[in-house]
């Protein structure tokens, strides 16, 4: 048994422990201790998990499944981290087997012609975000919303309507950063 | 003259010990490929043991000179490195009605042939095994698997069963929307 299991969970338990003190230093006590990442995202590729989709032509992508390994890592931790993602992610994965049939069979779906005509409906939550004493950005008061997709569409719309970058919005940075890892450089 | 023998009478033969072996594990292989068509899949998974490693490598698209980086190693991100607990997982959840690569569920066809064993001292069975595996799903999605097992086989109070399954594919990169039946 692999990833975190009832098995593996003290070596995650203990690498966690062991490595806090340095996570603390380079990011701050409040980013190591209160920002956790789960299904996490990162504009405009990774999609829970740090993957790359790459188009490849009409109703064709490519995609790319990373598995990130600390090199400083126990090796039985780094193997229990592969093995976990390989086994759910792969293209024989448990989850991503059974993506591909959804995704593909949504994509085929909605280019009908009746299918093409009605907007994508991305309201769920819409009302249920805003500004956050503690995180930057538009925070969703419920874990489960469409706040993502929506910020995802409306920034990715930024993008191709843009002349060029200089066009593209950049809010000013407002998040903390304590510690020796910061934006600026 | 020679005279036709009755049919349905056997006929004493001489086998060697490599003939018998052969003899005894073909059926091994066919219960098992019929297993998998039938979608017996608990059954299946008794035909292996518990420490069982279901092992499929990547298979790298490398020059000739470079034939020995061909195969990812046991440790490098496979396709499966599964152990009986995994192999559990998966069938379980075909039966969870949410397994959506499998619902509705693959027809499959296994041909499994091209059978090499070979005892060995501690009295566990290496094979080498050939596979064609046709697999229809949905309306019209189709697939075609070729490749090779080779096995470790143990004698157990249950039979036979695989300790060990390498599974190498003859395809480089999966042209095939997802990998989700046994191979």
């Amino acid at each position: 048994m692999h990833g975190v299991s009832d098995e593996t969970f003290k070596l995650f338990q203990d690498y966690h422990n062991a490595t806090m003190p340095e996570v603390e230093r380079r990011l701050g006590t409040f980013r190591a201790r209160r920002v956790q990442l789960g299904n996490h995202s990162i504009f405009p590729n990774g999609i829970l998990g740090f993957r790359l989709a790459l188009p490849r032509g009409p109703m064709k992508t490519e995609f790319w499944h990373f598995v990130l390994l600390d090199r400083g890592a126990p090796e039985e931790l780094s193997r229990a981290i592969r093995i976990g993602s390989q086994a759910n992610n792969g293209a024989a994965g448990m989850f991503e087997q059974d993506d591909v049939d959804n995704w593909r069979q949504v994509t085929e779906a909605s280019s009908s012609r009746f299918a093409r005509q009605l907007p994508q409906d991305l309201s769920m939550g819409v009302g249920h975000a805003g500004p956050h004493p503690d995180y930057p950005g538009l925070v969703s008061e419920r874990y489960i919303s469409e706040n993502n997709q929506r910020l995802f569409y409306q920034r990715w719309e930024q993008f191709m309507n843009a002349e060029n970058w200089a066009d593209i919005p950049l809010d000013p940075v407002m998040a903390r950063f304590d510690g020796t890892a910061t934006m600026q450089g | 003259m020679t005279t036709n023998p009755e049919p349905g009478v056997a006929r004493p033969m001489m086998l060697t010990q490599q003939q018998a072996l052969w003899l005894e594990l073909m059926p091994f292989y066919t219960r098992e490929a019929w297993l998998l068509d039938e979608r017996r899949f608990r059954q299946w998974l008794d035909l292996f043991t518990d420490d069982v490693l279901y092992f499929m490598p990547r298979r790298k698209n490398v020059p000739r000179r470079e034939s020995h980086r061909e195969m990812t190693p046991l440790g490098d991100l496979a396709i499966f490195e599964e152990d009986k607990r995994y192999l559990e997982m998966r069938v379980a959840r075909l039966d969870s009605g949410m397994a959506w690569a499998e619902e509705p569920a693959s027809r499959t066809r296994h041909l499994i042939g091209n059978l090499e064993a070979e005892l060995l001292e501690s009295g566990e069975v290496r094979t080498k095994t050939a596979f064609l595996v046709y697999r229809s799903h949905l309306e019209t999605d189709h697939q075609l698997l070729s490749g090779c097992r080779e096995d470790l086989l143990r004698k157990t109070d249950g039979g036979w069963k695989v300790a060990r399954r390498t599974i190498v594919l003859d395809a480089n990169v999966l042209l095939d929307k997802n990998l989700s039946v046994f191979l």
